[in-house]
């Protein structure tokens, strides 16, 4: 009789204390991002906070991948039954991944959570729903953005707050800015830096979108970028190394970036992102803001848009689920200290804030919110079929082919892709 | 007396007829299942319109093969040019690499002070994994302050864009992988001059051949078998190419070093068309074992030859 | 006096060439112990002044982007799981194929044999079909095992114990000593030269491996320290000297053990006899 009672004891003290526990056990969100830049620091602190606040309750643990790991990688965590809880994702990625199913859809949960596409910086929000069904939330939109040297201007002679903001005078104050500082018959200032290589994509694209081109058809099934608007954004860039001669031609990836911080380019063309390494490097004084309008049309600017997205689990745990939505809704409400970071904050009320539009960068940058400039949908081959079209840039930047060569090879590869 | 019965074989145990066979279990099963298997299981996937997510295929027959040859299809443009580029690292890589290792070889054989060391020293490389002897010579061949540059302009040269542009992508590999894997080269040709028996050597000279005579007439006949061995297997590697300008040049200036390991690659995991990458990979091997039967080929009708 | 000369021009060729493979080497240590601001100065500096450890602070002060300690474990558990088992799975075979008589030896050997004339290429894919249908993707199996039984490995080994004259067998078994004891025993001992050899074959291809170990490994912890290396890349590119620094973390344990017992590898190629 005893020996039962003090079983029965045990056996109900070790029940109480495994629900205890469980009830007192954090639910752990795993969280894949791709910041791998001075952006990760910043998210890993939004993410500190956040657990701080939701300690024992909410624990998310972030990773970092170099954007390509993170896409190869995501399809066989998925179908592993690994994935993540929450992760970032670009959303021109998105209509890849949400053909393979691997994304959960979000439509009642943002109901749920009471976000309204007003809110938002319209494509980034219309970016996340695919044929009729929402499987985003925006995070950010990152612009490509110039930077210029202050200094370089003032020494010139020239307004350091107002950068040549149109095609021809663009063309001026790059040759005027273009020099032999020394005296060694060796330029050792540019005008401005053009790489062979990442983002040239992002500045054609934007001259693209500025002469009312677009990269493809209606329905997506013909590249049309060798046409007018194509061929003269290509035509004006490459004039800017050979004919200009404001850019050396061969610049490497990066090195651009490099030598602006050196203080040897006057004007340099880069993602938002780029801004906290150049805040952070000595003696740069610097302005940033909206790219010139180089195009005939109107203004446009290349962009990119963080979306936050739930992968679909093998099963879904409700919990999980919850917490990450929780965990998407507290970060865009602090989204002022993700923009800080170097990002344009989807969220408009966070976006045209006092706080946010008084930081001398970011407040210039913010000006370009409206004019971001996406396709007008993105679609499963989006990615191949945009690999030709920087090939092409590179061929003409390196002087291999004539701009209009260049783009009509890349429009009949990019037709391949899309027959497929 | 004790009649002597004939033992029965038994099953296990020392003499056991199933003995031999569990020796031999793990490595057959092993074997078969990561060797043998995949080889046709491959050869399958190809033939098919491969889902990763439900790990099946839906049977397209030799659709992923056509569409090589189909001028239409992205992977006609990318796979040919892919290959066009391999042969060309194979064409421009081989040789060096034999014959900068001969030469090694030689020179740590001969009678040198110090030769074990220099041995080690130029052994050493090969002890190294690729992503480090990419970073490393990513560094050096770096644009604007790589070292590469440095000794150029200190010599009064202009900077050369390594990595960005033709042909110095390609030189820029070329020298990383040189560098790299001549070493292991080297060893097996030291081992086949270490064999080559000595009184050859003293013969020759007692009939007056000097050091190039004797080189030419006893030491590259005797190395024949090993040159064989290391030519075929330096082309294969070459043709394997996927480190170096994964990590080098991303495949650039515009697909230029994009060899065929890494366009295959892509498409299976880039991509996730992995019957079309399977269909490329036996291609590709078809065209290997090929090249490595007319080299076996051509080395023996020379032997014939001599 | 010719000889002198030739052997001072052969001893300074060779003194050259070793300067030039040893100096990319050096600058990767020099620049790993460079400030991130002095790597990119012009003229380069030869030897670095200041030396800093902070490029090797920020590698391994950062256990969550650059879990260098795991990767490093990873690779550790890897290689020697990998050789061991190779080791083992080998001998025992190599020795069934060569002492024991039994129907299919042949049949065996030359299947082992052809398949070294297939192109590696067709089998990463199917391969990783396999061990994604196995539940080993990111897992440390997929590391381990998929290699393990090489045909390599199976004919070094046979080949060397036929090289063993049978008399010491022979004799043991008078003495009643029964198969599997000779085989630990006698045989593997006698096999030192040549496990060692394919031992550090073996190990030095599992912990260089790049290519595979990229395609079944995609969480940070499960990262080898090749790979690792690779994504290092994405996050730190343009930080040079920390770069190097995740360069020379990586090849130290590979170089250490490589100085360590590369004579008896050497001597081991040579013992191989591969002539042809």
């Amino acid at each position: 009789m005893r020996k039962t009672a003090v079983r029965v004891l045990l056996t109900l003290s070790l029940v109480c204390l495994l629900s205890f526990s469980a009830l007192a056990a954090p639910v752990v969100l795993e969280y894949w991002t791709i910041f791998t830049g001075p952006d990760g620091a910043t998210m890993q602190e939004l993410v500190d906070q956040f657990n701080k606040e939701r300690a024992g309750e909410i624990e998310v643990r972030m990773s970092i991948m170099p954007g390509g790991n993170f896409y190869e990688s995501i399809l066989t965590a998925v179908i592993s039954g690994r994935a993540p809880d929450v992760a970032i994702m670009h959303m021109d990625r998105l209509p890849e991944f949400a053909s393979q199913g691997i994304l959960l859809e979000l439509d009642a949960y943002v109901d749920e959570l009471g976000l309204v596409g007003e809110d938002y910086i319209e494509p980034v929000w219309n970016g996340g729903i695919i044929d009729g069904k929402r499987y985003s939330i925006p995070l950010d939109a990152h612009p490509l953005v110039m930077y210029w040297n202050k200094d370089i201007f003032e020494a010139a002679g020239l307004d350091p707050e107002a950068p040549p903001m149109d095609r021809e005078s663009f063309i001026e104050v790059t040759k005027l800015l273009t020099q032999d500082t020394d005296g060694d018959g060796v330029i050792d200032q540019w005008g401005t830096q053009l790489s062979v290589g990442w983002p040239n994509f992002q500045y054609w694209y934007s001259i693209l979108f500025q002469n009312d081109g677009e990269l493809f058809n209606e329905d997506n099934t013909q590249a049309i970028f060798n046409n007018e608007a194509g061929v003269d954004a290509l035509q004006y860039l490459t004039d800017l190394i050979y004919v200009h001669k404001v850019s050396p031609a061969n610049v490497q990836v990066d090195a651009d970036v490099e030598a602006f911080k050196r203080g040897e380019v006057a004007i340099e063309f880069n993602g938002i992102w780029m801004l906290a390494g150049y805040q952070d490097h000595p003696g740069l004084n610097f302005g940033a803001g909206m790219i010139p309008q180089w195009g005939t049309e109107r203004k446009a600017v290349w962009a990119g848009s963080h979306q936050f997205i739930i992968p679909r689990q093998r099963s879904v745990d409700r919990a999980k689920v919850n917490a990450s939505l929780e965990f998407i809704a507290w970060i865009g409400n602090h989204s002022l200290e993700w923009g800080r970071g170097g990002q344009l904050p989807a969220k408009l009320s966070v976006l045209n804030s006092e706080e946010f539009r008084s930081d001398p960068h970011l407040g210039s940058i913010a000006e370009a919110a409206p004019y971001v400039a996406f396709p007008h949908t993105f679609f499963l081959q989006y990615g191949e079929a945009t690999g030709p079209a920087w090939d092409a840039i590179n061929k003409a930047f390196l002087g291999l082919m004539t701009p209009q060569e260049a783009l009509d090879e890349a429009v009949e590869l990019s037709n391949r892709v899309l027959k497929q | 007396m004790r009649a002597i019965a004939r033992p029965r074989r038994s099953l296990f145990g020392d003499e056991g007829r199933l003995t031999p066979y569990l020796y031999l279990l793990p490595h057959a099963i092993l074997f078969f299942m990561f060797v043998i298997y995949p080889i046709f299981k491959g050869f399958w996937v190809s033939l098919t319109e491969w889902n990763m997510f439900f790990n099946e295929g839906t049977f397209v027959g030799f659709a992923n093969y056509a569409r090589l040859f189909n001028p239409e299809s992205i992977q006609n443009a990318y796979y040919w040019q892919a290959l066009k580029a391999t042969l060309l690292f194979v064409v421009i890589s081989v040789p060096p690499l034999v014959l900068i290792s001969l030469g090694l070889a030689v020179l740590v054989t001969s009678n040198l002070p110090w030769r074990s060391f220099f041995r080690t020293i130029y052994f050493m490389p090969t002890a190294l994994t690729i992503s480090v002897v990419a970073v490393m010579w990513r560094w050096i061949f770096q644009g604007d302050v790589g070292f590469a540059n440095w000794v150029l302009r200190a010599l009064g040269g202009d900077a050369i864009p390594w990595l960005t542009t033709q042909p110095y992508a390609w030189i820029s590999i070329l020298i990383a992988t040189i560098w790299w894997t001549v070493g292991w080269n080297m060893i097996l040709l030291v081992s086949g001059l270490n064999a080559i028996p000595h009184d050859q050597y003293e013969a020759a000279t007692i009939d007056g051949a000097n050091s190039w005579k004797s080189f030419r007439y006893i030491t590259l006949p005797n190395l024949r078998p090993i040159l064989l061995f290391i030519v075929i297997t330096t082309v294969i590697a070459s043709f394997n190419l996927f480190g170096q300008p994964q990590l080098m040049t991303g495949g650039g200036p515009s697909r230029s070093t994009v060899t065929v390991m890494y366009y295959i690659y892509g498409e299976a995991f880039g991509n996730f068309r992995m019957g079309s990458s399977a269909a490329m990979s036996y291609s590709t091997a078809v065209i290997m074992l090929v090249a490595t039967f007319a080299q076996a080929k051509l080395f023996s009708a020379k032997d014939q030859d001599s | 006096m010719k000889r002198n000369r030739y052997l001072s021009f052969s001893f300074i060729s060779a003194l050259l060439v070793a300067l030039i493979f040893l100096f990319p080497l050096y600058w990767m240590v020099a620049t790993s112990f460079k400030l991130e601001s002095v790597t990119t100065a012009w003229p380069p500096q030869v030897f670095p002044n200041p030396i800093t450890l902070d490029n090797y602070r920020t590698i391994i002060g950062n256990p969550v982007d650059t879990p260098v300690f795991q990767w490093f474990l990873n690779s550790a558990f890897a290689a020697i799981s990998y050789t061991l088992g190779s080791i083992a799975v080998s001998a025992l075979a190599a020795y069934a194929l060569a002492r024991l008589r039994f129907p299919g030896r042949q049949f065996y050997f030359w299947t082992c044999i052809a398949s070294l004339v297939v192109p590696g290429v067709i089998f990463l894919i199917p391969n990783y079909i396999t061990i994604d249908t196995l539940g080993w993707v990111d897992r440390y199996p997929a590391l381990i095992v998929p290699g393990m039984a090489t045909a390599t490995g199976m004919f070094l080994l046979r080949q060397f114990f036929l090289s063993i004259p049978s008399e010491l067998e022979d004799s043991a078994r008078i003495d009643g000593a029964g198969r599997f004891r000779i085989f630990w025993q006698i045989v593997l001992p006698l096999s030192k030269p040549v496990v060692l050899t394919y031992g550090l074959m073996s190990f030095l291809n599992n912990w260089n491996d790049y290519l595979w170990a990229l395609i079944v490994t995609y969480s940070s912890s499960m990262r080898t320290l090749p790979v690792g290396l690779m994504t290092l890349q994405g996050r730190y590119i343009h930080q040079y000297g920390t770069m190097m620094a995740g360069a020379v973390l990586t090849a130290l344990p590979a170089l250490i053990l490589f100085l360590a017992v590369q004579r008896y590898f050497v001597k081991g190629i040579v013992l191989t006899g591969i002539k042809g």
